[in-house]
């Protein structure tokens, strides 16, 4: 059976060499007179294509013009970004004098000061400056957490009722960091992703336990500490990930 | 007069000059806020995405500057979501031809679902391209200017495919995706495209026989 390619050997010229329905129409060509001058036709007006279709550049006016109106929005990004990080360090500040101010039990000395202290400071840099590296701020939170509570422990009673209201103080102060960070992110106009929200949450949560260094009821108990307060971060970084989810799907179906 | 290009068959267009392993480089830089990155980029694909839209809305100089700023921008509010392993080229044109659909269908009144079905339907039953501003002609009697205005007179929908294919060197693959459509549509339209050139072109693409 024939199959000429006469009237399709624009297109077939224009296909790779190595295409398979072109090496089937030029190996038809060969035995083919008509198909042959037919895809030398369509060779000839690829090469003609490719000259025409050079476009002069763009007037060194408008390049100007719009390389500015780039430069101009990424200068409005960066201040942007920096109304963000205060937004998001004052919050994460917010969440470890809120614990300060709901605890009991407080034991102040200056070398637990200077722990919780550093901790915070930690909690505000996973909240800010390493929020767009989200995993790499989640485990940051999440480690330090456990080896606070690691190492600042020693073998006493768990008590459940008393741990519980830890972990949900942490919980509330997590949640506090994150709306104050939503509302200013939504105020400016900012998408922020859902590995950045686990950041901001957890460096919320590790304010928390840094506060909660200095004012715990139960202080200084091992199990408490790794199963409320560690757990109460663990859980805060879990929750913002569903609560990210969620809000995703809900956005994506209106 | 513009410059002239090598003469074969095979597709040579500028991105068979550029270093495609730099382009992908500089736009990581450019994501994380390297303004130099930027700027270097900037002037590799100002030049080609300026060509995009001239092409698309037949040399409508002002359109095609106003898409090229509204493209750049679109490119810098999601740099964040460009991903250093996969090829820049579909990335970027995926967002010029967004930026085109959002014109297109602002012209012809269409709502904001309409993709590039509708808007070939809608194109075919606009009537006859219209000529070129008075002051851009073409010369016909310049082998290149008549190939221009064979292009020019393409449906808008088959001269993007064209220019995508041969200036822009993309596969039928990638074309579908810049497009939002598929590699079988794709095909369908650069066929008939080419069809319709050798058509037009046929005088002048007879062999010369020599005396």
């Amino acid at each position: 059976m024939i199959h000429h390619v006469c009237d399709r050997a624009g297109f077939l010229a224009s296909l790779d060499k190595g295409d398979p329905e072109r090496r089937i129409a030029e190996e038809h060509a060969q035995a083919c007179g008509v198909c042959r001058e037919a895809l030398d036709e369509g060779r000839r007006l690829m090469a003609r294509v490719a000259e025409a279709l050079e476009y002069p550049p763009p007037s060194p006016d408008v390049l100007a013009r719009t390389a500015a109106a780039i430069e101009r929005e990424a200068s409005d990004d960066q201040d942007t970004q920096r109304r963000l990080e205060w937004a998001s360090a004052s919050g994460v500040v917010v969440a470890w004098a809120f614990q300060l101010m709901v605890g009991s039990g407080w034991a102040i000395d200056v070398g637990r000061a200077a722990v919780s202290l550093g901790v915070l400071a930690l909690a505000v840099a996973c909240a800010t400056l390493l929020r767009s590296r989200g995993r790499l701020a989640i485990g940051l939170v999440i480690a330090t957490s456990a080896i606070l509570a690691y190492a600042a422990g020693h073998p006493a009673a768990l008590d459940a009722h008393i741990g519980i209201r830890c972990t949900f103080r942490e919980l509330w102060a997590a949640a506090i960091t994150w709306t104050i960070v939503t509302v200013v992110a939504r105020r400016l106009e900012i998408k922020l992703g859902r590995w950045n929200m686990m950041a901001v949450a957890g460096g919320g949560a590790l304010a928390a336990h840094a506060g909660q260094h200095l004012a715990c009821e139960v202080p200084h108990a091992d199990g408490h500490l790794l199963l409320f307060h560690f757990g109460g971060v663990l859980l805060a970084v879990l929750l913002a990930a569903a609560g990210t989810r969620a809000t995703s799907t809900v956005s994506a179906e209106s | 007069m513009m410059p002239r290009r090598r003469n074969d068959a095979h597709p040579t267009g500028p991105a068979a000059a550029a270093p495609i392993a730099t382009e992908e480089r500089l736009m990581a830089r450019y994501a994380t806020g390297d303004q130099l990155a930027f700027q270097q980029l900037f002037a590799m694909l100002a030049p080609r995405i300026h060509a995009f839209f001239m092409r698309s809305f037949s040399d409508e100089v002002t359109i095609a500057d106003d898409l090229m700023q509204l493209t750049f921008l679109r490119i810098h509010r999601t740099r964040g979501s460009y991903r250093p392993d996969r090829p820049l080229k579909p990335w970027v044109f995926t967002i010029a031809a967004a930026v085109r659909r959002d014109e297109l269908r602002q012209r012809y009144r269409l709502p904001p679902h309409v993709g590039e079905a509708e808007l070939e339907q809608t194109q075919s039953g606009s009537g006859p391209i219209p000529d070129l501003p008075s002051g851009i002609g073409y010369d016909l009697t310049d082998e290149a200017d008549a190939v221009r205005e064979a292009i020019r007179r393409l449906p808008e929908t088959q001269r993007m495919v064209v220019h995508l294919h041969r200036y822009e060197e993309m596969t039928f693959e990638q074309i579908a995706e810049v497009l939002g459509t598929t590699p079988g549509a794709v095909r369908v339209r650069a066929s008939r495209a080419y069809e319709r050139l050798r058509e037009e072109l046929r005088p002048r693409l007879q062999r010369r026989v020599s005396p």
